[in-house]
């Protein structure tokens, strides 16, 4: 049916781990949403991503985005960046389900090698133990490299484990 | 194939200024998408959510933290912030002719996890006197409990009809 959700890849992390892929993207599907709910980090740290290519994260400094941060402490912010050699995704995480990251993502022409990546990108927070203030960005990133991608690796800036969450990636059947 | 977007309740309500849509949170899903496509109203206010406990009664301490942009036609746009609140207010806004209708689509995660704080995502659009009303909205309920349903409420006056639809994203 149209609009369905066709779950292709999961990662349900119960033990910390460095970082999480999820792969699969190909041409069945245009569109792919990932799905986050209760990630939090092993130690208060900042959240990334990177696109993958063949499985493999892109380290190269090919990555433009730009978001509004939402947040309860004062005037919104924007956020933004041009080739740069990873996605900033948060403002801080925390280390358990009350500071936890929790975000909808929407990832565009992943598998047409001729056209760049495109994610949207809409999440919620409390930030992380030391703020403990309600923030989110509402935005978009682009992988400016004209070549087929297959998925999204998660991780934390300052090399704290993931020590909970659960990642999803759907197809959005056409 | 099965989908993993599963419709779990569908509740239409006529004539009240608020209502409970109960027992739509399980341990079957950790996030649900929240699709409220049909609103008649004849005031011109903000409607807000309250989270319903393990009882299945609506959680009005405050205990909620909410910041929403908004985003209008007709003025500039402006940014809405508080802490502590009795609900997740403004989370949509619909006008004074009965036509102009609503749309807004909202995720909560994490509703059924005793150990987590239940989070809001949502965005909106509405058409009030004055022109289009779209609002981009973050939530939280600070408090670790169950939480089993939503409590869709007026700011003031009434929902003449209104209809929101539960899925589950599985």
């Amino acid at each position: 049916m149209a609009g369905s959700l066709i779950k292709i890849d999961e990662e349900i992390v119960s033990s910390a781990v460095a970082s999480v892929t999820l792969t699969g993207i190909d041409s069945t599907y245009d569109v792919y949403m990932v799905k986050l709910n209760n990630v939090f980090a092993s130690a208060d740290d900042d959240f990334k991503i990177r696109i993958t290519k063949s499985g493999t994260p892109q380290t190269d400094s090919n990555y433009d985005r730009a978001s509004k941060d939402l947040k309860t402490s004062g005037t919104f912010g924007n956020t933004a960046g041009t080739n740069q050699d990873l996605i900033d995704f948060s403002a801080g995480i925390g280390t358990s389900g009350t500071n936890s990251h929790n975000a909808i993502i929407y990832c565009f022409n992943f598998a047409n090698s001729s056209e760049f990546s495109f994610i949207t990108n809409e999440n919620v927070t409390m930030r992380n133990d030391a703020t403990d203030e309600l923030f989110g960005f509402q935005g978009g990133a682009v992988h400016t490299v004209a070549s087929a991608s297959d998925g999204l690796h998660f991780f934390n800036g300052s090399g704290n484990n993931i020590a909970g969450g659960t990642f999803k990636l759907y197809g959005l059947v056409k | 194939m099965a989908t993993n977007l599963q419709f779990i309740k569908s509740v239409s309500a006529t004539d009240i200024n608020e209502f409970l849509i109960t027992d739509i949170f399980s341990d079957a899903y950790d996030v649900y998408k929240i699709v409220i496509n049909k609103i008649d109203t004849t005031v011109q206010t903000y409607n807000w959510i309250r989270f319903l406990d393990s009882s299945g009664n609506s959680i009005s301490d405050s205990e909620y933290d909410r910041a929403y942009l908004q985003m209008t036609s007709y003025q500039a746009f402006q940014e809405g912030r508080s802490t502590g609140l009795n609900a997740i207010k403004d989370v949509d806004s619909s006008g004074t002719n009965q036509s102009d209708g609503i749309g807004n689509v909202m995720y909560i995660f994490n509703p059924y996890d005793s150990s987590s704080y239940t989070f809001l995502l949502g965005q909106s659009s509405g058409q009030l006197s004055s022109g289009l009303i779209g609002i981009k909205i973050i939530g939280v309920h600070k408090s670790a409990e169950q939480i089993t349903g939503i409590n869709y409420k007026r700011g003031s006056g009434n929902f003449d009809n209104v209809t929101v639809s539960v899925y589950g994203v599985k």
